[in-house]
């Protein structure tokens, strides 16, 4: 009798959406790009937790940009963002240390 | 002038009295009692815009509290917030928009509306600071925003001189109606056949955001069909909905293989008659939704509750604000 592999499949919890940073010119990258997000964060929430992760000095500024064209509000969710601008069931946001796309 | 036009301008004409008092913690002297500034606010424009006015207003009150707080440097502007019945109200959204959704969850109106400036303790939790050049670029990119949603692009926009930008912001927050049209008039939108629409909507004090196409298999998209994909009618009686979309026994298409008709005509017009009936009918289960609706739901698009079978392009075209964005706000109506 053989046996089989059986391979764990990463569930998506129904309450995340896969968030993809995009890097500009000049920015930290990261190994991982894509993450499972919360909906219910902010975007406020989700730059204090990505400058953590880019390990970024309090005096650098951070700003998202969606679709490569408008900078979302602090308070605006990841959720209604995701609804509005996701591609292939992931929502891709690029980061810049400095004004980009103005 | 077009009905459209002639709403849009009324609507640019609105503005809620304003009654705003100094919080009691800024007051230095109690015996001196502040008189309190009054004050109109454009439904369009942001209660940011008046940030000023309220610090030179209450200038020599201020000072009092900056000379015993020497220790402490504050920046009047950025620390400014306003407060409802201890609400924070999130400032760098619409004056309209704040206060249907707030006097609407209380169920009754509040004229003039009476508001609270501090200058400490500000709720980071729920608001963020804000200075005037943020806030002008945050109005320009949640107005970039909506274009994108119109047409999935905004490289038009950036093909514009520097000029457009600034002038755009100016007019939208001046509140000078007719400039801004101009201005919005070199995108070229046609609201009826965009990709689709920029909807906001806040119900239950949360704001969901969603496109909604202007058109539906070649029809208009109509408002409660845009609430639907909103999915808050979820909350009605589905046996009440069920039936109102029933359709009656009297509407099933005979199938029945053995009835025939001896005369082709008889044909065509018992088919014209149930085509009448199916419409009637069709109109008649509408109203009964619409009905189900009103009696659950009061929906406020700004501050007037349009019928809910206004096609949503139009609501785009003449109720949008300034930002682009039609904002519908929903409250219960059992919870009063």
């Amino acid at each position: 009798m053989s046996t089989q592999k059986q391979r764990k499949k990463k569930v998506q919890d129904p309450n995340n959406v896969i968030v993809k940073f995009i890097p500009t010119a000049g920015v930290p990258l990261t190994k991982i790009t894509k993450f499972q997000i919360k909906k219910e964060w902010t975007i406020g929430q989700l730059s204090t937790w990505w400058r953590s992760k880019l390990k970024l000095d309090e005096n650098q500024s951070l700003l998202f940009y969606i679709q490569q064209s408008f900078s979302p509000s602090l308070d605006e969710t990841v959720e209604n963002l995701y609804n509005c601008f996701q591609a292939g069931n992931i929502l891709s946001i690029s980061y810049a240390l400095s004004v980009t796309w103005g | 002038m077009q009905q459209g036009e002639e709403i849009q301008k009324l609507i640019w004409e609105g503005s809620i009295p304003l009654i705003i008092n100094l919080g009691e913690e800024m007051l230095t002297n109690n015996k001196k009692k502040i008189q309190p500034f009054y004050t109109m606010s454009s439904r369009m424009s942001y209660l940011f815009t008046i940030s000023q006015d309220i610090i030179n207003y209450f200038e020599d009150a201020l000072k009092e509290f900056i000379e015993k707080n020497s220790d402490k440097a504050i920046d009047l502007e950025k620390n400014l917030w306003l407060d409802f019945n201890k609400i924070p109200l999130k400032w760098y959204q619409p004056t309209g928009v704040l206060y249907d959704t707030i006097t609407g969850e209380m169920g009754k109106k509040f004229l003039p509306w009476e508001l609270t400036a501090h200058f400490t303790s500000f709720p980071d939790n729920i608001l963020f600071k804000i200075s005037q050049a943020e806030m002008e670029q945050l109005f320009f990119h949640s107005f970039k925003e909506s274009c994108f949603l119109l047409c999935g692009s905004t490289a038009y926009i950036d093909k514009f001189n520097p000029l457009f930008q600034s002038e755009l912001i100016k007019n939208a927050f001046l509140i000078n109606q007719k400039e801004y049209i101009s201005s919005l008039s070199q995108l070229g939108f046609d609201y009826k056949n965009e990709k689709s629409l920029a909807t906001r909507l806040i119900y239950q004090g949360k704001l969901r955001q969603l496109p909604i196409s202007p058109q539906n298999d070649g029809e208009e998209t109509l408002l409660y069909q845009a609430l639907e994909k909103y999915g808050i009618f979820k909350k009605i009686d589905n046996q009440q909905l069920l039936k109102s979309d029933s359709k009656p026994e009297a509407l099933s298409i005979e199938t029945d293989e053995s009835s025939q008709f001896e005369n082709q005509n008889e044909i065509q017009n018992e088919n014209e008659n149930q085509s009448e009936n199916q419409e009637k009918n069709d109109e008649i289960n509408l109203i009964e939704k619409f009905e189900n609706i009103q009696q659950n739901f009061q929906i406020v698009i700004q501050g007037i509750m349009p019928p809910l079978d206004t096609p949503c392009w139009w609501l785009a075209e003449y109720c949008k604000h300034p930002d682009g964005f039609i904002y519908i706000i929903v409250n219960d109506r059992k919870n009063r």
